[in-house]
Parts: structure tokens; C-alpha cells; sequence
């Protein structure tokens, strides 16, 4: 474990049935006015946009000054711009984000630009350096699980003059508040709900699995793969979730960003941003079919660390009935099985080649995935060969 | 961080970060001769493109740029920024005197928030990741095992490098 590490998180998380209430109060509270509302087009046609307007209006002090809501799949550098200029001549003083990865994404890149007085985020790539000069106040409203966007301080985004991908990391993005209401995760299809579970599983394990862990993070990834195990056993029973489990799980969703924000991802992460870079597949399908085979891969060197974490997605009786040799290999079957039975019970693609990834394509997502920097946090050297032995038996 | 550490006067400081830096860049000029992956990664550098290494608000930095396709190394002091470049800083001076002592890894320097990246995200890991093969050669075996991945392979013997690094120094 490193004896010298950096744990920060300042997002307040605003979670319960019909948390959504306290949107105004917590904007008042850190000082918004005039609002700028980013989300995209789905948001807007489910109606969540007029719920926040609503409940905006409800407070004489809040006033929504413009709404965004262009925002595409995989945000780029060009949107964030447009929402600048919308932000700048609207006289607009705060953020509400109201959406999934994309949308959260943008309006941390946009809250960056405006608390650097940057007019150009290009400017603004790199981890750690950009220093604040003013502070607006930020909320999100998540409608998905999963991806912990709403929690951390990073975000990748597409230049699409250059065909390239940005990353940007800096405490400045983090949201002030993020409120987290199962009513706006109802809308979501009952597979995607459940990839979402998935990716938050597979952030906690590597979050816990990464070099970069420290006791702070690793017991946020831990009692997430808890609760997580438990929902899940629920779900192969009763085969659906209830409302509060909904709420369980946005709240794992909230610690495996917290847990993730700390300690970056591990290698089924890189080759996942890699992958998503150069086609149109679901970040957390593409997750689900690599994170098997990279967990497999790396068993000898993480064989510790596994049979602690079957420690807690199985029950005690259960645990100490394993051979203690046998309890990492026991932790990753187990794992690779739920994982296929749930993409297999969908109907969801659980090869690359059926995502529409190319094989011509792979020495590229190679490279790129080499030169991820979530591998910068890892244990082990890679080099392309290794990435491509991996896709190879993912594709 | 212990007592004596502190107790060293700054211009002292800045001189051993000044010979580490030193170091490392002949160590980069060397391993551009020696190591393919390092010479690979050179070799792909566009002309005119700078790659700063040094402290976050420190006066002098280390350069390393391409003129005319040839690969050259130096400290600058008051390096001013252009849109053409990478800098990799170290957020204080005890850090890099940590780093580039080889007590812990490029890798893990970044793991535990050390460095801090001005520019593309990728062309930094790019960057890191050849800083670190650099470190491979430098660090002593004992380093090498404590701090640096084993599966971390080298090109050539550790000592073809350093004794290039020494006799840069000499001369």
C-alpha cells in the first residue's frame, strides 16, 4: 500500500426518493443566480429538464438563463465551446448538469474554462496544472449508474478536428453537489440499468485491484462490492429491482467514484478508453466483455487481493468452506460467470468483433491503450504484444 | 520526511536537483543511442517540439528538443511556455530530488500525485513512460528491484549507459 498518497472529495451527494427537491436550496446555498441547465436531447424529450425548471422556479433567488441540451454521445472539445459562448452571453454564474457521462463531462469541462478564464480548453489538457481565478457553483443531477462522472475529477474528451482524445483532470471540475434520485434513473432499459451495476462492480474491483489505493479509497471499493453482491444475489432471485434498491445502487455508484477517482482504473480501463476511441461501442458493454479476460490475466499477480474481495461477495459460511488456495481463482470464476450470464440473458454482444470493432482496428487500440495513463498507476509493464494477446481473446 | 532532509540549505538543494537533471539528461542522450523503444519514441518527435522536465515554479528546467531532426539536451532557466510543448513538473523540489534520486519510480511518482502534466494527456504518458526506461538504466540494482517493475525489460546492460553517462560528465 502506499505510504504516501492524496484522498480528496468535496462533492456533497444529495441522495433519496424525491431528492430532486432539494435542487434550488442546495444552489442557493453555494451562491447560484442565473443557472445554464446542460444535458442532451433524451433528457429533454423524458421530460427532466421542466421537472428542474420546476423546481428551480420555485426559489424567487434562481433564475435558468439557458438550457443546453446539444450535448452528443462522447463529448467534444467543439460542445463544450458552443456551451461557453451560451454560458458567457446568457450573463450565466452557475451549472446544473442533468444527464449520464457525456453531459457531466461537458459541464465539468465548461466549469473548468470559466473558473480558469480560459476561452480555449485545448489550452487547458494536462493533470493538475490549471488554477483557479473564480468559482461558480456546479450541481448534477445523474440519471445513470455507473460510471462515477458525477463524482470524480476527470474527463475525456473527443477532438474531432484532430481525431484525438483530451484528458483532463483537476480538482477545479468536480461538481459541488451531486443528487442522486432514483426517480430519474426509472427511465433507464432494464439491461442498461444492469451493465450500469456491472461497471460499477468492475470500477470497485479495480479500484481496489489498482496500485494507486489507499485505505481511504479501498473501503469506499470494498463496501460497494458488498452491497453490490448483495443486490445483485437479489436480482438473480426476484429478477427485477425495486426502488430501493435503485437507491442502494446509486449509492454504490457514488462510493466506486470515490473509490475510482483516487485510484484512476487498472488495465481493462485503458484498453476499454482505447476501444471506445475508435468505435461507436457502450463504454460499459465494451468493460464487461475485457474486464473478464484482464482479470484472468493478471490472477497470479493480484491472487491476494482476490481472495480478499470473495471475502466479501460471498457469505461467511461459504468463504471459509474454500480451499485457501483456491479462493482468488474461486473469486474470479465466479465473477466471468455473473458477467456472461447477464449479457447472455439480454442478448447484449459479448465478443468485440459483434460491437462492430474491426480486427484491422486492433494494433491501433493497442497502441492507444499502451499510452493510456491509467497505466502509468499500474504494477506491471505493458507493452503492445500484451494488449494485443488480450484483445485477441476479447475480439 | 526526515529532519536532516530539511535541515539542507536551499542552494544546496537546487544544486543536487540541478546535477540530477543533469543526469537524467545525459541518461535520455544516451538511451537514445542504446535503447530502440527510447530512440522510437524520439524519432516520432515532431521538430520544434519541447519536452520540459523540472520543479513547478522553479527557475530552471530541463529541455529537451528537436532542431533540424537532431535531439538536443540542456537546463534552461525561465523556460517561457510555447503551444508546442510538454511539460512535465514535479510539484515541489523534494519530489524530484525523490524521483530522480531513483527512490521511487516515475510511475509511482504519478500514482502519488507528484507530477503534475501541461499538455496532451497522451504524449505525457508517452513521455513518462520513457522517462521511466531512462530510470531503469540509471537506478542501481537494489533501486531497480525496490521501485521499478520486473517486468520492466532493458535493452542493453545497465552499465553501457551509466559509463556513457559518466564520461559525458567528465568531458
Amino acid at each position: 500500500m502506499n505510504k504516501f498518497y492524496q484522498f480528496a472529495n468535496k462533492v456533497k451527494i444529495v441522495t433519496g426518493k424525491d431528492s430532486i427537491n432539494e435542487l434550488a436550496k442546495e444552489m442557493v446555498l453555494f451562491g447560484a443566480r442565473n443557472i445554464l441547465v446542460v444535458s442532451d436531447r433524451n433528457i429533454k424529450k423524458l421530460g427532466y429538464i421542466d421537472v428542474i425548471k420546476k423546481i428551480v422556479s420555485t426559489n424567487t433567488r434562481l433564475r435558468i438563463n439557458a438550457t443546453y441540451v446539444n450535448v452528443p454521445r462522447g463529448s467534444s472539445m467543439d460542445t463544450i465551446e458552443e456551451a461557453y459562448t451560451l454560458f458567457k452571453d446568457n450573463s450565466c454564474d452557475s451549472i446544473i448538469a442533468c444527464g449520464g457521462g457525456s453531459v457531466i463531462n461537458t459541464a465539468k469541462c465548461l466549469k473548468l474554462m470559466v473558473a480558469t478564464k480560459t476561452k480555449k480548453l485545448s489550452q487547458l489538457c494536462g493533470t493538475g496544472y490549471a488554477r483557479k481565478q473564480d468559482d461558480i457553483p456546479f450541481g448534477v443531477v445523474a440519471t445513470t449508474v455507473g460510471g462515477g462522472s458525477d463524482i470524480d475529477e476527470t474527463a475525456s474528451i473527443i477532438d474531432e478536428r484532430n481525431m484525438t482524445r483530451h484528458e483532463f483532470s483537476s480538482e477545479i471540475m468536480q461538481p459541488d453537489f451531486c443528487i442522486l434520485d432514483p426517480t430519474f434513473v426509472k427511465s433507464l432499459p432494464e439491461d442498461r440499468f444492469l451493465l450500469g451495476g456491472i461497471e460499477l462492480l468492475i470500477n470497485s474491483v479495480e479500484a481496489y485491484l489498482n496500485k494507486r489505493y489507499n485505505p481511504i479509497s479501498n473501503n469506499y471499493a470494498l463496501f460497494s462490492i458488498k452491497i453490490l453482491s448483495n443486490i445483485f444475489d437479489d436480482f438473480v432471485v426476484s429478477g427485477k429491482l425495486d426502488e430501493n434498491k435503485c437507491i442502494e445502487l446509486q449509492e454504490c455508484s457514488a462510493m466506486s467514484g470515490m473509490a475510482l477517482a483516487s485510484s484512476l482504473g487498472g488495465l481493462s480501463h485503458a484498453l476499454t478508453n482505447a476501444i471506445c476511441a475508435c468505435s461507436q461501442a457502450y463504454h460499459n458493454l465494451v468493460l464487461a466483455v475485457v474486464f473478464p479476460v484482464c482479470l484472468a490475466e493478471r490472477l497470479d499477480e493480484n491472487r491476494e487481493d482476490c481472495a480478499t474481495l470473495l471475502r466479501y461477495t460471498v457469505p461467511q459460511k461459504e468463504w471459509s468452506a474454500i480451499d485457501k488456495n483456491k479462493r482468488a481463482g474461486y473469486f474470479v470464476e465466479k465473477s466471468c460467470t455473473f458477467i456472461k450470464a447477464v449479457l447472455e440473458k439480454y442478448g447484449l454482444a459479448h465478443r468485440l468483433k459483434d460491437m462492430g470493432v474491426e480486427r484491422e482496428s486492433l494494433e491501433h487500440i493497442a497502441e492507444l491503450a499502451c499510452n493510456d495513463s491509467v497505466l502509468l498507476t499500474s504494477a506491471k509493464w505493458y507493452e503492445k504484444s500484451d494488449m494485443m494477446k488480450i484483445l485477441e481473446m476479447c475480439w | 520526511m526526515s529532519k536532516k532532509y530539511n535541515a539542507k540549505p536551499l542552494r544546496i538543494r537546487k544544486s543536487y536537483s540541478l546535477f540530477n537533471s543533469y543526469v537524467y539528461l545525459s541518461g535520455v542522450k544516451a538511451c537514445y543511442k542504446h535503447d530502440s523503444r527510447v530512440r522510437k519514441i524520439f524519432d516520432e518527435m515532431p521538430d520544434g517540439f519541447d519536452l520540459v522536465i523540472g520543479v513547478l515554479d522553479r527557475h530552471h528546467a530541463a529541455l529537451i528538443t528537436k532542431l533540424d531532426g537532431e535531439l538536443q539536451c540542456k537546463i534552461v532557466v525561465d523556460y517561457i511556455s510555447s503551444n508546442n510543448s510538454l511539460q512535465i513538473m514535479f510539484k515541489n523540489l523534494a519530489s524530484e530530488e525523490i524521483v530522480l534520486g531513483n527512490r521511487i519510480s516515475f510511475f509511482q511518482a504519478y500514482t502519488q500525485g507528484r507530477l503534475i502534466t501541461v499538455g496532451d494527456n497522451l504524449l505525457a504518458v508517452k513521455y513518462i513512460k520513457m522517462m521511466m526506461i531512462v530510470q531503469s538504466y540509471l537506478a542501481s540494482i537494489r533501486q531497480r528491484k525496490e521501485s521499478l517493475p520486473e517486468s520492466l525489460p532493458l535493452e542493453v546492460a545497465p552499465a553501457v549507459v551509466k559509463s556513457r553517462v559518466m564520461f559525458r560528465g567528465l568531458i
